[in-house]
């Protein structure tokens, strides 16, 4: 069982505070969707978990079961079990990802890396996500559809079977059929490994696949509000300016 | 494959006449008759001009490899509806390079790569004049700064009255060092029906970039060694690459 908590968080990014007092705390075998208007930090909270230093804690702690993780660098949080898929898959021309994957999974494993399993693992799972099996042979992302780069990140969590996985608007730039994929196969994924999941989308088309536990509406660096599923139908209706969700980020200011 | 191998004289060539003198500065005349491929590798200090000629309707694919410190001069000839296509691999702690590729032909065409990993001090010039009309040059030149000092000045002439001429360079330093490099891009274009394009860029690799493969849990020395095997073997044959794998092995 492993436990993220976060609490009393204040990060900046070049003198503005995105994220302020925030607290969460998710455990193992539950799925946490955050949900939000544009800018309000969703993102932002994925990378400071993920130690992107481009953000500053000013105040509070990141905790991964029993170690404060604050100070630990990005690949050390991911060699602790963490995984962010990005909400813009980056291009890097003249690394392909087989290279990609390959480098990651020996850091990961060490000495017990077989190169025959490796591949064995890599061939299952771009099956599983009907990739293109060249698409593995070409650079990371480069000359990508939106699609295909999701599902990517997608099999590098399959790859490395992190227990904690954030899934930053894994749904943008994805058609039906993908969408359908990438969904089903997360929740494959968590049904197997039982990681923490927390899912960052603006849209309850993903979460028609990938079922929420929690449901957290983030405004203004906060959470306003908490739930289970059924928020996500007040949001689908309402939208994030109702009174309700107002009312609630005014008492939070009190 | 044709191939001259500079430290024993070795010289396999077909569809290209060729000759040779050595002295202190050596000399190295090359006409290009029909379509090939040659190999140039120069593993020994040397001071060298060489003379390329691509006759008309000729393709030349050219890989030049530099494994010694070395002065050359190079000039280049083409001749109607050729096409030259240079790779060079440079892997040598002194470098001073001059290229001067002569677009004489109608329709003919250069596309140059340059790969290099910098240790101590490497200056490369290159020239390209644009004689006649419908020419094309495509220049890329990537160097890596481990510990020296990188110059790259690439220079494109096109006179008035060449027309529909294309013109291209993309130069590239990933310095990751604090020493100087620099890169001097010249687009010397006196005729408006041209097609051109240019980037010049000097920095270290992007934040972005080594966050994305931190984030799989890769640190950042073996992500920079990553980053350094794929600009190198951006663009060009992974063999060619692996005459510089040792700088990410």
């Amino acid at each position: 069982m492993h436990v993220l908590k976060i609490e009393n968080l204040t990060v900046e990014i070049e003198n503005k505070t995105i994220l302020k007092n925030f607290n969460l705390e998710v455990k193992s075998g539950e799925i946490h969707a955050i949900m939000g208007p544009n800018g309000t930090g969703k993102s932002t909270l994925s990378k400071v978990i993920m130690g992107d230093p481009n953000y500053k804690i000013i105040e509070g702690t990141i905790k991964y079961d029993d170690t404060i993780i604050n100070e630990y660098t990005t690949d050390e949080r991911a060699r602790l079990g963490l995984f962010l898929s990005m909400q813009m898959p980056l291009e890097i021309e003249g690394v392909t990802n087989a290279d990609l994957l390959r480098t990651a999974c020996h850091i990961k494993e060490g000495t017990n890396f077989k190169l025959f399993d490796f591949i064995k693992k890599l061939e299952n799972n771009v099956s599983k996500l009907k990739m293109d099996k060249e698409m593995i042979h070409r650079s990371v992302n480069v000359g990508f559809s939106g699609g295909e780069r999701k599902k990517n990140e997608i099999l590098q969590m399959y790859m490395l079977e992190p227990s904690l996985v954030i899934l930053d608007e894994i749904d943008s730039g994805l058609d039906v059929d993908s969408l359908k994929i990438v969904g089903n196969n997360v929740m494959d994924y968590f049904k197997e490994y039982k990681p923490i999941l927390i899912v960052i989308t603006h849209y309850q088309r993903l979460l028609d696949y990938i079922k929420p536990d929690y449901v957290h509406i983030l405004k203004n660096g906060n959470i306003i509000k908490s739930g289970d599923s059924s928020l996500v139908k007040e949001i689908e209706t309402n939208g994030y300016n109702s009174s309700e969700f107002a009312i609630k980020e005014n008492n939070k200011d009190e | 494959m044709n191939r001259i191998i500079i430290s024993n004289n070795q010289f396999d060539l077909n569809n290209i006449e060729y000759n040779y003198k050595e002295d202190l500065i050596s000399k190295l005349n090359l006409k290009v008759i029909k379509n090939t491929k040659l190999e140039l590798i120069i593993d020994k200090e040397i001071k060298l001009d060489i003379n390329i000629e691509l006759l008309d309707d000729v393709k030349l694919d050219f890989v030049i490899i530099k494994k010694a410190k070395t002065k050359i001069l190079t000039k280049y000839k083409l001749n109607e509806n050729s096409i030259l296509n240079i790779t060079e691999i440079s892997d040598s702690d002194i470098i001073n390079e001059r290229n001067i590729i002569n677009l004489n032909g109608k329709n003919s065409k250069i596309n140059f790569i340059l790969k290099t990993v910098c240790k101590n001090n490497e200056k490369y010039d290159i020239v390209i004049n644009h004689n006649n009309i419908k020419t094309e040059s495509n220049v890329v030149t990537n160097g890596v700064n481990i510990s020296g000092n990188l110059y790259f000045t690439v220079t494109s002439y096109v006179p008035k009255g060449i027309k529909k001429c294309i013109v291209n360079q993309q130069n590239r330093i990933i310095n990751l060092t604090d020493n100087e490099c620099l890169i001097r891009p010249n687009l010397l274009i006196d005729e408006v029906d041209v097609i051109a394009n240019h980037s010049a860029l000097i920095g270290s690799f992007k934040d972005e970039e080594l966050f994305y493969m931190q984030r799989l849990g890769i640190d950042i020395a073996t992500a920079n060694k990553l980053l350094i095997e794929g600009f190198i073997k951006s663009k060009i044959n992974k063999n060619l690459a692996n005459y510089l794998k040792k700088y990410w092995r």
